[in-house]
């Protein structure tokens, strides 16, 4: 599995290398990028999938000169597991950005930092090692870094690429610290070993907060989610898809690669976990509630969904703390399964939303309208991709949270004490509430986007985009109806990866998971096949509709469609009602005469506070204790030439002497 | 198995309109009136599927199918409810959060295709179906949970289709929500006037103001399936035992019928507080089914 | 059937508190308090018979319906209808946090309760649980209302947790002492009411926040 994998990365290095060299004739490089890093993935991805029966770990290792290093890359079943979501939405994404650039050309080394990006997320997967895996967290940081400021000459694309350098770095530092007391407690800086060392409570803890806080920068839960509102707009959208897809999910990897290294699971990381789970489900889905672009809504629902998959992990490890090992299982097969899945449909999402804003130049809800007519794939698209992600039946949402609700429902009922019982309430009630509310966000969504009317923007020239964005949005929506609909053929991937993370004691029920599988699968398809029965025998027995008409506005003779429901509207009852959270801010100009004169307007905004007041705040109070150190900054060359020369005597010593 | 869907199936079919006729009795012997006859909406609903329809320019494709997915949704929930012991058609784990989900699947095509005409109205009524019910779901969860937990069972319609009531309290506190939101999920007083249009307070009537036609009479079909299935889960969580207590669900139609009558409908800033009341009382109820305190006594 | 009705008493006594801190109408709030005077005043009706004497009990729960359920609501009634305020007083906290933390220190006191030496003393331990929830909830509302009404009442939350724990842990003790107590009340609450009357002459209104210029 190994080498395949080795071959691959290479082969999207020189594929990307390549087409800049060919930068000269745009349409060939840009063609040969796209596709044949799909075909290269869609070829790593079956080749993958067959040989995922008969798998067995395997490592590499070899001496490298790094000091503290060691090449030591190796694949298990949970690295092979993140690389599916990864493989598919690399594919999927790259087809769809070969057309996505219309009138201003993508950059000369677009596509190298794209395969850079996928090779660096691949990386991060099989690095056994701290050194290396730092190496490849960065690469994957710094190359996604690139790809968000593509469209470097506006103003709020620098400022977003700004912030998630910050955070990025923030996060690594976090990281570092807790790389540093696990080799300190091994003794070495290799993934093995940590595994193999029981650490004492206190330092265990200490670890876990450490990883939690660095890898949260990366997944973008509450309260480390700053960058993602920023950076989501601002990148392409098929950079978007696959940052959001499955970038953000090299922070979970992280945190589940960390609990594996622990024997013994605390208690309080599951509560933990599920806290800040339901939290970021929450407060995420009601700032994408109140949002205005679409893009900014989708990646606030990504902290949502990140949300929903901590809950998962945290019911899971609370599982194996307190050995329900039913519990655990749901728990993890929920969280994993929900990874893929919010992949999948958060890449569809997110290429459904590039569609719309290359068409119509404008990503402001609140300005659209009525786009189902003019691209009906488009819509039919996204109106798949909303559903599955508001987790109703039918699409695959539905499935990784329902497995999560039987964790927790399976702890809430099971379980003796009253700690327990409780956090399980709190993930059904979070799991509940975040469902409704994405319904909400999501209806909205889709309504006031591709329904009624268009409201500002003239949309009678739009079409539906090229064919190449359309297969790749399907290629993701088969997923999403394969997985929805034929769940208990999927859940063989996950069972293995499962085991690894709640132990063996779990593996007795493991039946469990494709019986539910089967019974939502027989019951979904019924279902379906009601649904078709009756279209079909209303189109058989038809009557006639009359459909020139125009909606029946009450009364009203002259509709105009400025007088629709605008998302503020569709949005006003909650935002006004969760104002503890979101601080909706109105601003309403009027001139105060009895018949006006000019012209009112009304704006409303949620604005993230998270972002305004406590991490600018963190950043400026970091600022303040490291301006001490500024000194060291004096700005004359020759006392930095003296500086690295310190530096490499102090290296000479350590690699020889010491 | 095949027997027991077609009896839920034809039950849900058959009965539900009847509530819809016992409710407005009720109402009608209250205010005095004759009122309208039992089977009243038997007839609307023949009257509606011989019509043609009118569509605004406006709609979609999602406006046309709409109707077909709320109402199969909506049917396909209320068949997963036992109606007798020893009935139900499926159980697993979470079985419930398939049924209130499905319930959701028909919500969200009944916004999508309301926010489909481009009304101001039913975007109006389409914003506030998506919130309250948002606010409902986590307290029907918490119910359940409790139910759940009196049976020791993971299933829902195993808890529902078998077992014994558990302590009179918590069963109490258990259904006290349910009907708190069954009559917010159903559109009734006091959270929405079902006959009223055109008030400030529209939620669900004003959602199908341009069906027409079958459509228009699906959709009926599928809001008086809703509330069959909501007062069937009440029946069977107070009576889990007896064979016909499917019956009461037309006594819960005429205590629906007395609410109406007697309270007035509240001011919707009032809605998400009487949700949330309704949530503390399932909440309580939840805590009761493993507190210590109670376990002693 | 007497030990499940004792926890439904309890239950609502809960609720009530949490319909308190939840409510922004004194006249709302008057109802909400008299119907939690009447539910205690049952409580003395489930003593076990052979401790006390029948006569004690009966004079006990009929005095203090007719006090908690009757007469201090009314004069609070009339006191309200007399200051007639017309500005909603909003509070230092939320009502929607206010209600959380109402259900969190419930939560808790159930929590704590069993944890605590002399419980075999009480009745039943979910009574004194509801107790010591009410008693946190009265100082609450005190602290947080700005309303004088609102802050009697929550003084009268307060007393009436007493007034269970007195019912329910010392039921050995003579049932007199209860009734004097209850008069006590009664006697302050018609001081508050006069005093009341008097801000709201001097201050023409009834925020608390205008009491603090009294010290200069």
């Amino acid at each position: 599995m190994l080498y395949p994998i080795f071959i691959y990365l290479a082969s999207l290095v020189l594929t990307g290398a390549l087409s800049a060299a060919f930068y000269r004739n745009h349409r060939f490089s840009k063609y040969f990028a796209a596709v044949s890093n799909a075909i290269l993935s869609l070829i790593m991805l079956v080749f993958l999938i067959n040989r995922f029966d008969s798998f067995h770990d395997e490592v590499f290792k070899t001496i490298w000169s790094l000091p503290m290093a060691e090449f030591h890359v190796g694949v298990d079943f949970l690295s092979l597991f993140f690389m599916i979501p990864l493989l598919i939405l690399a594919a999927a994404c790259s087809i769809y950005g070969s057309e996505y650039f219309k009138e201003h050309r993508s950059g000369r080394f677009h596509w190298f930092f794209y395969g850079l990006l996928v090779a660096g997320m691949m990386m991060v997967l099989i690095s056994r090692n701290v050194v290396l895996f730092m190496i490849s967290w960065e690469i994957m940081s710094f190359s996604s870094f690139l790809l968000v400021i593509s469209e470097a000459q506006k103003e709020s694309v620098r400022r977003a690429g700004w912030i998630y350098f910050v955070t990025a770095h923030v996060g690594t530092a976090f990281l570092l610290t807790a790389f540093f007391l696990l080799g300190s407690g091994a003794g070495s800086f290799n993934f093995e070993l940590f595994g193999l060392v029981p650490f004492e409570v206190a330092k265990s803890n200490l670890i876990f907060i450490f990883a939690l806080a660095g890898f949260g920068f990366k997944a973008g839960f509450i309260p480390f989610h700053v960058w993602l509102p920023l950076a989501h707009p601002a990148a392409p959208s098929h950079v978007s898809g696959l940052m959001s897809g499955i970038m953000i999910k090299m922070g979970i990897y992280g945190i589940l690669r960390v609990l594996m290294f622990f024997t013994s699971y605390q208690t309080w990381w599951g509560i933990l976990l599920v806290i800040i789970g339901a939290s970021s489900g929450i407060i995420g889905i009601l700032f994408a509630v109140g949002q205005h672009d679409i893009k900014r809504l989708l990646a606030y629902c990504s902290v949502e969904n990140i949300g929903i998959i901590l809950i998962g992990l945290g019911l899971g490890v609370l599982g194996r703390a307190w050995d329900y090992p039913l519990v655990s299982m749901f728990g993890f097969t929920g969280a994993l399964l929900h990874i893929v899945n919010h992949a999948l449909f958060k890449g569809l999402l997110f290429l459904g939303a590039g569609s719309v804003i290359r068409q119509t130049g404008t990503g402001e809800i609140d300005s659209l309208g009525g786009l189902f007519k003019k691209m009906p794939m488009t819509g039919s698209l996204f109106l798949a991709g909303s559903i599955a992600v508001s987790g109703l039946p039918f699409f695959n949402g539905f499935i990784s949270e329902l497995f999560i609700y039987a964790g927790a429902i399976t702890g809430a009922v099971a379980s003796a004490g009253s700690i327990m019982p409780m956090v399980c309430a709190l993930a059904v009630m979070a799991l509940a509430l975040t469902g409704g509310l994405a319904a909400a966000g999501f209806t909205k969504l889709f309504g006031i986007v591709f329904q009624g009317n268009s409201r500002k923007t003239d949309i009678s020239s739009a079409v539906d985009v090229p064919s190449m964005m359309k297969l790749g949005m399907i290629f993701l929506s088969v997923f999403l109806v394969f997985i929805g609909m034929m769940s208990f053929l999927v859940i063989p991937f996950i069972e293995k990866p499962m085991l690894l993370l709640s132990g063996e004691a779990a593996s007795p029920f493991i039946y469990q998971l494709s019986d539910i599988g089967e019974k939502v699968s027989i019951l979904l398809v019924a279902l379906l096949i009601l649904m078709i029965i009756i279209f079909t025998v209303g189109k058989i027995f038809r009557r006639k509709t009359v459909t020139d008409v125009e909606t029946w506005g009450c009364g009203y003779t002259k509709p105009a469609s400025s007088m629709q429901y605008t998302s503020s509207s569709y949005a006003e009852p909650i935002t006004s009602q969760f104002g503890l959270v979101l601080a909706a801010r109105k601003e309403l100009q009027s001139d105060n005469e009895i018949f006006p004169v000019k012209p009112w307007s009304f704006r409303s905004s949620v604005e993230d506070w998270f972002l305004s007041r406590v991490f600018i705040w963190f950043v400026k109070l970091i600022d303040r204790i490291l301006s001490l150190l500024r000194w060291f900054q004096c700005g004359r060359a020759g006392v930095y030439v003296l500086y690295i020369g310190c530096i490499i005597i102090i290296l000479f010593i350590w690699k020889f002497v010491l | 198995m095949i027997i027991n869907i077609i009896i839920s199936t034809a039950a849900a079919l058959v009965f539900s309109p009847l509530l819809i006729g016992i409710i407005n009795k009720t109402k009608a012997f209250f205010s005095g009136r004759r009122g309208s006859p039992f089977f009243q909406m038997y007839f609307d609903l023949y009257r509606l599927l011989k019509k043609d329809a009118v569509r605004s320019g406006t709609t979609t494709i999602v406006f046309i199918l709409a109707p077909v997915i709320v109402f199969c949704c909506t049917l396909a929930a209320a068949v997963l409810i036992p109606i007798s012991p020893g009935t139900g058609i499926i159980s697993f784990t979470g079985d419930f959060v398939l049924l209130f989900y499905l319930l959701g699947l028909a919500r969200f095509f009944l916004i999508i295709s309301a926010l489909d005409t481009g009304s101001s109205f039913e975007g109006m009524g389409a914003s506030r179906e998506a919130f309250f019910s948002a606010m409902a779901e986590p307290v029907v969860f918490i119910s359940i949970l409790t139910i759940l937990r009196l049976n020791g069972t993971t299933s829902f319609t195993d808890a529902l289709g078998g077992g014994g009531a558990g302590n009179w309290i918590i069963i109490s506190l258990a259904t006290v929500p349910f009907f708190i939101v069954m009559l917010a999920e159903n559109a009734r007083i006091p959270f929405d006037d079902p006959n009223t249009h055109l008030e400030l307070t529209m939620i669900h009537e004003v959602m199908i103001l341009d069906n027409s036609g079958r459509g228009l009479a699906l959709m009926e079909w599928a809001a008086s399936i809703k509330l069959w299935l909501f007062s069937l889960i009440i029946v069977r969580i107070i009576l889990p035992g007896s064979v016909l207590s499917f019956l009461l669900t037309f006594v819960i139609a005429v205590i629906i019928g007395i609410v109406e009558s007697v309270i007035a409908r509240t001011t919707l800033l009032k809605i998400p507080q009487l949700l949330f009341s309704a949530g503390i009382i399932a909440f309580l109820g939840f805590f009761l089914s493993f507190s210590k305190i109670f376990v002693w006594s | 059937m007497q030990n499940n009705l004792l926890i439904l008493i309890s239950l609502l006594i809960i609720l009530s508190n949490i319909f308190l801190l939840g409510s922004s109408r004194t006249g709302a709030m008057i109802r909400g308090i008299a119907f939690q005077g009447v539910l205690l005043s049952l409580l003395p009706l489930f003593l076990p018979s052979e401790s006390v004497r029948i006569l004690d009990i009966i004079i006990l729960a009929v005095l203090s319906i007719a006090i908690k359920g009757v007469i201090i609501p009314h004069y609070l009634r009339k006191v309200t209808r007399n200051i007639r305020t017309k500005k909603e007083l909003h509070p230092y906290l939320g009502y929607s946090v206010s209600v959380i933390f109402g259900l969190l220190v419930s939560y808790g006191s159930f929590y704590f309760i069993g944890k605590l030496p002399f419980m075999y003393l009480s009745i039943s331990p979910f009574n004194t649980s509801a107790a010591f929830a009410s008693m946190i909830i009265g100082m609450f509302i005190i602290a947080t209302r700005r309303n004088i009404i609102a802050q009697i009442i929550g003084y009268l939350v307060f007393e009436n947790a007493g007034f269970i724990l007195g019912i329910s842990i010392a039921s050995s003790q003579p049932l007199f002492i209860e009734i004097g107590i209850l008069l006590d009340l009664l006697a302050g609450i018609v001081i508050m009411v006069v005093a009341v009357n008097h801000i709201h002459l001097y201050f023409d209104n009834v925020n608390t926040d205008s009491l603090e210029r009294l010290n200069k």
